[in-house]
Parts: C-alpha cells; sequence; structure tokens
C-alpha cells in the first residue's frame, strides 16, 4: 500500500521538485504549500502588519508560483524564488492600499488590525531582559510598520530570518552593496522607533563614578558581550556601582 | 572620527560581513573612539540590544487551515485553464486516485470497472481532501473523501517524567507538525516542518502524540491510512 507520506518527500532533491512542479504536478505542488506556507506566511505578515492580508498575500504567493514555474531560473533556489514573489506581492499591496484607501490619511497613521496595538513607551519600563517574546514580537512588528518598505524588507530578510547578503539581493533583485545600504537605513530606523526598548533606564543610585559610564556598565549578560572583547570599559567603574561586568 | 560620523557608522559596526562599507582602517578609528566617548557607546550599547531583540523575535504560526485553503483555491485555478493542463492534472489525479481511494476498496481491474473510474476521475474537480464536490451543476454533493482531524491531544503523561522540568517550554518560533494518521485514528508517523527539533523535544512529541487520537482519512466512509493533520504549536507544558 502506497504511503501519502512518501510520496512527498523532495527534500534532497529540489531539482527533481522543479521539474515534477513544470510538469504540473499536484502532489509536487502540496509539498511546496505544506513546507513553504508557514516561512512565506511569516515573512508577508512581517511584511505588512496584518494577518488577513498575509493569509491572502499568501495565497497569491502559491498561486502566482504555481503559474509562473515554468519561468523558474535553474540557478536559483526555490526558497529565494518563492521569497521573491512574496515581497513582491507585499510591495504591491502596500503601493494598492496607498492609492486606494490613503487619500486624506497621513501616512504614520495606518492603524494594523489583527494584533493589539501596544505603547512601545510602556514597554520600556520592563527590564529588557524580562521582556517576554510575546511582547517583542508585538513591538518588532510594530515598529517595523513605521519603517519605509524598501528598508523594512531588507531587515526582515538579514535580521528576522537570516538569509545570507546573497540571497537577499536575489529576492530583492538588487546588487548586496544596496542590499548593505538598504539595511543599515533600515536598522538605524527600527532603532529610533524602538528607542524607549533599547535605552538604559536611569541608574537609581548614583555613586562616585561619573553616572553615564556606571549607567550603560550595567549591562546584563545578554548583551552578547563576546562580541566587543576589544571594547573593555566599565571594568574599574562597575566595582564602584558593586555590579559585576560579565 | 567625530561622534557624528562614528554614529553614523554603529548600524553596521557589530556585523563582521558589513565591514567592507567600513574599511578595516575606519573601523579601528571608531573602536578608539568609542573607547573615549560614553554617548557614543551607549548609542552602540542600543544597536546591541536592537540585535538581540531582533534575534529574539518568535516567528508569526500561520492559520492551521491555510495549507488547505491555498490548496482548494489552487485546484479551482486550475479548472479555468486549457485542456492541455487538464489532462496532465487529471492523469496525475486518476494515479492517486487508483492508488489510494480505489485499491484499498479493492476494485477488480475489469474493463467495465476502469471506464467507471475514469469517468469519475473526469468528472472531480477538486481533489483537495474533505471539499464536497458537485459532479455536474445540479447533482447532489458527494464527499469522496474526508480528511483525518485531531481528536484530542494527550496530556504528557505524569509518570513518564523523569526530571523535573520548566513548566512550560516555550517555543518563540512556533512548532509544526505534519502528522501520518493511520486507518485506526492513530499516529503512524510524524514530521517536524518548522521548529526546533532536539531529541529531548522529539521524545516529548513521540509521547503526546502517542497517545492522542485522531479521526482517521475516511473515503466513501471507510477508514483509510496516510490521512495528514498540521499541528501548530506555541508552547509545550511539561508535568514535572
Amino acid at each position: 500500500m502506497s504511503d501519502w507520506a512518501s510520496a512527498f518527500t523532495w527534500g534532497r532533491d529540489e531539482a527533481e521538485l522543479v521539474s515534477e512542479l513544470q510538469a504540473g504536478s499536484e502532489t509536487a505542488f502540496d509539498w511546496l504549500v505544506t513546507h513553504y506556507h508557514a516561512p512565506v506566511y511569516n515573512l508577508i505578515l512581517s511584511m505588512l502588519g496584518d494577518t488577513s492580508d498575509a493569509a491572502d498575500g499568501t495565497q497569491e504567493v502559491f498561486l502566482k508560483a504555481f503559474r509562473g514555474i515554468r519561468k523558474f531560473r535553474h540557478g536559483s533556489s526555490l526558497k529565494t524564488w518563492l521569497y521573491r514573489i512574496a515581497i513582491r506581492e507585499a510591495l504591491n499591496h502596500k503601493r494598492w492600499f496607498k492609492r486606494h484607501l490613503q487619500k486624506n490619511v497621513s501616512i504614520d497613521a495606518e492603524v494594523e488590525e489583527g494584533h493589539a496595538a501596544i505603547e512601545i513607551e510602556d514597554l520600556g519600563a520592563t527590564p529588557f531582559e524580562q521582556l517576554a517574546s510575546r511582547e517583542i514580537q508585538v513591538a518588532v512588528q510594530q515598529a517595523l510598520q513605521e519603517v519605509p518598505d524598501v528598508f523594512r524588507s531588507a531587515v526582515i530578510l538579514r535580521d528576522l530570518e537570516d538569509l545570507s547578503y546573497e540571497e537577499v539581493a536575489e529576492v530583492l533583485e538588487c546588487s548586496v552593496g544596496t542590499v548593505k545600504s538598504r539595511i543599515l537605513r533600515g536598522r538605524r530606523a527600527l532603532k529610533q522607533v524602538l528607542e524607549p526598548l533599547l535605552s538604559e533606564p536611569a541608574p537609581r543610585n548614583l555613586s562616585s563614578g561619573s553616572a553615564q559610564e556606571t549607567g550603560e556598565s550595567v549591562q546584563a549578560n545578554d548583551l552578547g558581550a563576546p562580541i566587543e572583547s576589544h571594547l573593555s570599559f566599565g571594568g574599574a567603574h562597575t566595582a564602584a556601582n558593586g555590579v559585576q561586568d560579565s | 572620527m567625530k561622534c557624528t560620523t562614528v554614529q553614523s557608522k554603529l548600524a553596521g559596526y557589530l556585523d563582521d560581513a558589513l565591514t567592507n562599507t567600513t574599511s578595516a582602517s575606519e573601523r579601528v578609528q571608531v573602536g578608539e573612539h568609542l573607547q573615549g566617548c560614553a554617548p557614543c557607546r551607549a548609542e552602540l550599547q542600543r544597536f546591541r540590544k536592537l540585535a538581540v531583540l531582533l534575534s529574539r523575535v518568535p516567528k508569526n504560526v500561520a492559520p492551521p487551515d491555510l495549507a488547505v485553503r491555498i490548496k482548494v483555491a489552487a485546484a479551482q485555478a486550475q479548472t479555468s485553464e486549457g485542456w492541455a493542463a487538464h489532462l496532465r492534472r487529471f492523469r496525475d489525479r486518476a494515479d492517486l486516485i487508483i492508488d489510494h481511494v480505489f485499491r484499498p476498496l479493492t476494485v477488480p481491474a475489469t474493463g467495465g470497472v476502469f471506464s467507471a473510474i475514469v469517468v469519475f476521475v473526469l468528472v472531480l474537480q477538486l481533489m483537495a481532501p474533505g471539499i464536497t464536490v458537485q459532479a455536474v451543476p445540479n447533482d447532489v454533493p458527494l464527499t469522496i473523501l474526508r480528511p483525518a482531524e485531531l481528536v484530542t491531544l494527550s496530556d504528557y503523561p505524569q509518570s513518564f517524567s523523569a526530571e523535573q522540568h520548566e513548566p512550560e517550554l516555550s517555543l518563540p518560533q512556533g512548532l509544526q507538525i505534519y502528522v501520518t494518521v493511520d486507518d485506526r485514528g492513530q499516529m503512524s508517523d510524524y514530521e517536524i516542518l518548522s521548529g526546533p527539533a532536539s531529541p529531548e523535544l522529539r521524545r516529548q512529541l513521540d509521547q503526546i502524540l502517542l497517545f492522542s487520537r485522531f479521526t482517521p482519512m475516511t473515503s466513501f466512509g471507510r477508514a483509510i491510512p496516510g490521512g495528514h493533520v498540521i499541528l501548530n504549536f506555541n508552547a509545550v507544558r511539561v508535568r514535572g
């Protein structure tokens, strides 16, 4: 008795899956949907910030993929190809929205549906390392909506999806240099919106050292201190504050 | 180097790969400036926290029925295409139906029955499971395939947990499992589509899924193996 599941394992040979898709195989398409609908949905939701738009967009992506599979270039990977269609879909959605529904509303006033909106300032009261996953998700999601499209996509693909610079360039159809510059600008914009979460709250006990320097050496261990071993500041100052630096 | 220059370079300072937008000697200069400048250090800390924040963003979990909706939509879109594409798909579906629907019913392969199968297939517009199909516009809708479904997810049995664990194992990235259900409504196999795949998690999943109950996929009302259910988890609770 043949097993549905074994018919669906194409994990090893992507070229074979592509051929099957180009031949119009429905089982191949089903496999593609099963295995990629979640990351595509995640990507589009990060771009658009609305769950029903993301669901509709994901569906469009796969329909377009199936229709356009014959144009698939046998150099690139299915993942970057699907992501490319997804980003295009997300960007087009935004343009349509702006053109048709935002005649009198300022762009800044876009309200996010499908999520409870939070005040980013409120989250600033929580110590950074105690932020819950859900709070981080909502805060970053909201902040992303305030970053211009082209920079947002670069940051999402690189910093949230962990694509390589070359993969991001393939998805965004631009040079690696452009990708890097967009990522930098996206991060700067994000940092500005998320400022309340990223800044140090004022230290309560001002000891003899300068307030600013002791303030920032009160860093928790989560900040990836190993990255900057040559930036060894705060050693003498932490003693005054009684806080161990990592 | 002045603060304004340094701060313009901080967004990429922590990434190794972005340093070719900043030359090596520039990087050294930035590092030296940072050692003596508290405000710029504070700015760098904000970028560092941003990086940590972004690395901790959990994946959005797709609605559980999204995959099926897409497949249905695709199948519906196909009906508006030309005959060549139609023929390809009909052949594809005929194979599937013969393998998975008619063989379990042990239909004898005589000529007369075979032509009945062909007619059935030609007339079947949608192959998505669980969707009612209308053979011709005025006909009675009939369900050929009913998909497998989850009945209950078992609690992690207390007697099996050897150590004290945290009450909840949170899964910031979500966990998506593709479960194969046999004809008795039990899990016969599963695959982790996305999410962590540690051996410990697999062991927990083995237990949970082993004691969970599903309704099997049915064709013409008879249970057959090979049904599938996609489960999305946000957290796994362990009783300890």
